[in-house]
């Protein structure tokens, strides 16, 4: 019964890693908060916006991501804008301090997306009003690179004149840090360790179907099974390989190639798994 | 006999299992369909406390728009009054109807284009109709996924029998789909 219980933890483990890709939709994954998939910036423009933002985060905790896309591909760039925000989680679980500043450069649109968290500094007319009076008269003039600047310089001014933002941040991330997670990753290892040692591998796969009945579905259930069956086949193998060979059969030298992905969900590529309803402002030039 | 027996109790525990299960999972995709139901109304509500200061800032300007403010006010007094979900959002459609109509006819004053204080409320407003559909969306889209679920076998045998009932979806009525029509000539 420990044997199973333990099984189960990695299993649950494998689980959570394999939700995590589930989410991957058309967007390419962010390089950092400067995202210049339309080519429009230079070089300088886009190592001094990276090297500032990083900064600011660093400062504040606001994550301000810039964003050019060649087309919108005939949705509105609110849309495109939302489910930007949604699949990269830019800002902070739990806090949703992110910015996104999304270009269509065919499309001639804009939307700065600001997230829940902000929306009390950073207002509709405030993003309103960065759009006319710093991007759109650049833009216009087809100077992309200023007109960038000038609104990630006046988001961060704005975003600086929220009281809170300058020591929250620390805060926040001791009181709301959660330990479960960490917990089962530990718990993970142990049962991968002694997994590897059974000679039988169905028990993985069982376990694995009673828990993913019991947390997600029946598919789910079939699913993690499946996946329980496999793992623990390898690594039932990978330990009888290995001892026959009179190779090291520790936990850590006998993974039999997978590698540890622990991150935790919702975050993505860099951002922290913020979530934004529709605020903000739209524009065109 | 006695294998008969375990394979009886292993298979008991199973389909209980998942009956648990499927359970708890009905009663999760509730919860969160009334928490965003309630997400959808915190933005009507929103929408509710910007529109006296749009109508009193643009109200001066266009005398011969009365029509407009008559229907945002009597939509207005409807949904406050309004008992049912199903009579609040019809309310917040009727009102949505006649506020596309207002943007458009302040698009169509170049004058107040160059007015900053209308440029702000127009932002705001249009920020809050953005969110408005944002979290309607979402809204949507649980309530589809939670009546495929209780309408696919087997989980609907366990809806039925312990009554979790479709949900009505809240889409925005045809007429303000459409892009209002303004004829500013009369």
């Amino acid at each position: 019964m420990k044997k199973l219980l333990k099984v189960s933890l990695a299993l649950i483990l494998g689980g959570v890693i394999l939700a995590g890709q589930v989410l991957a939709r058309d967007f390419p994954q962010p390089a950092g908060y400067v995202n210049d998939f339309a080519q429009v910036l230079s070089e300088d423009t886009k190592a001094t916006l990276e090297n500032d933002l990083t900064a600011f985060e660093a400062a504040s905790g606001y994550e301000i991501a810039v964003v050019t896309l060649k087309s919108l591909e005939g949705d509105t760039v609110e849309n495109v804008a939302v489910a930007l925000f949604e699949q990269w989680g830019i800002g902070k679980k739990g806090q949703d301090n992110g910015v996104l500043l999304l270009i269509a450069v065919d499309d001639r649109q804009l939307k700065i997306e600001v997230g829940y968290g902000a929306e009390a500094i950073l207002t509709d007319s405030r993003a309103g009003n960065i759009i006319r009076s710093e991007i759109t008269p650049q833009f216009k003039v087809g100077d992309y690179d200023a007109g960038v600047i000038a609104a990630v310089t006046a988001i961060i001014e704005v975003l600086s004149q929220d009281p809170g933002a300058f020591d929250e941040p620390a805060e926040a991330g001791a009181s709301t840090f959660n330990f479960l997670p960490l917990v089962l990753i530990i718990l993970s290892l142990y049962a991968l360790a002694f997994l590897g040692r059974t000679k039988r591998f169905w028990p993985g796969g069982a376990l694995g179907f009673v828990l993913g009945l019991l947390f997600f579905s029946l598919v789910g259930g079939i699913f993690i099974g499946l996946l329980g069956l496999l793992l623990d086949f390898i690594l039932s193998k990978n330990y009888r390989t290995r001892q026959k060979r009179g190779l090291a059969n520790s936990w850590w030298s006998s993974r039999g190639g997978f590698s540890s992905g622990g991150s935790s969900g919702g975050s993505s590529g860099g951002f922290g798994g913020g979530s934004s309803g529709g605020g903000g402002a739209s524009g065109s030039w | 006999m006695k294998k008969f027996l375990l394979g009886l109790g292993v298979l008991v525990v199973l389909v209980g299992l998942s009956l648990v299960s499927t359970y708890n999972s009905l009663v999760a995709k509730t919860q969160n369909i009334d928490n965003q139901w309630a997400q959808v109304e915190t933005q009507y509500q929103r929408r509710f406390d910007l529109i006296p200061n749009l109508v009193n800032s643009v109200k001066g300007i266009f005398t011969q728009e009365q029509e407009v403010f008559g229907a945002i006010a009597e939509a207005r007094t409807r949904y406050s009054g309004a008992g049912t979900i199903d009579a609040k959002a019809q309310a917040a459609t009727d009102l949505e109807s006649a506020l596309g109509r207002l943007l458009v006819i302040v698009e169509n004053y170049p004058q107040l284009q160059s007015n900053t204080a209308v440029l702000s409320l127009m932002d705001e407003l249009a920020g809050t109709e953005n969110r408005v559909s944002v979290e309607r969306k979402r809204y949507n889209d649980q309530v589809r996924d939670y009546n495929t679920t209780i309408k696919r076998f087997p989980t609907n045998l366990i809806a039925n029998s312990f009554n979790f009932d479709a949900r009505a979806y809240f889409e925005a009525t045809p007429e303000a789909e459409q892009a209002p029509q303004v004829d500013l000539g009369q």
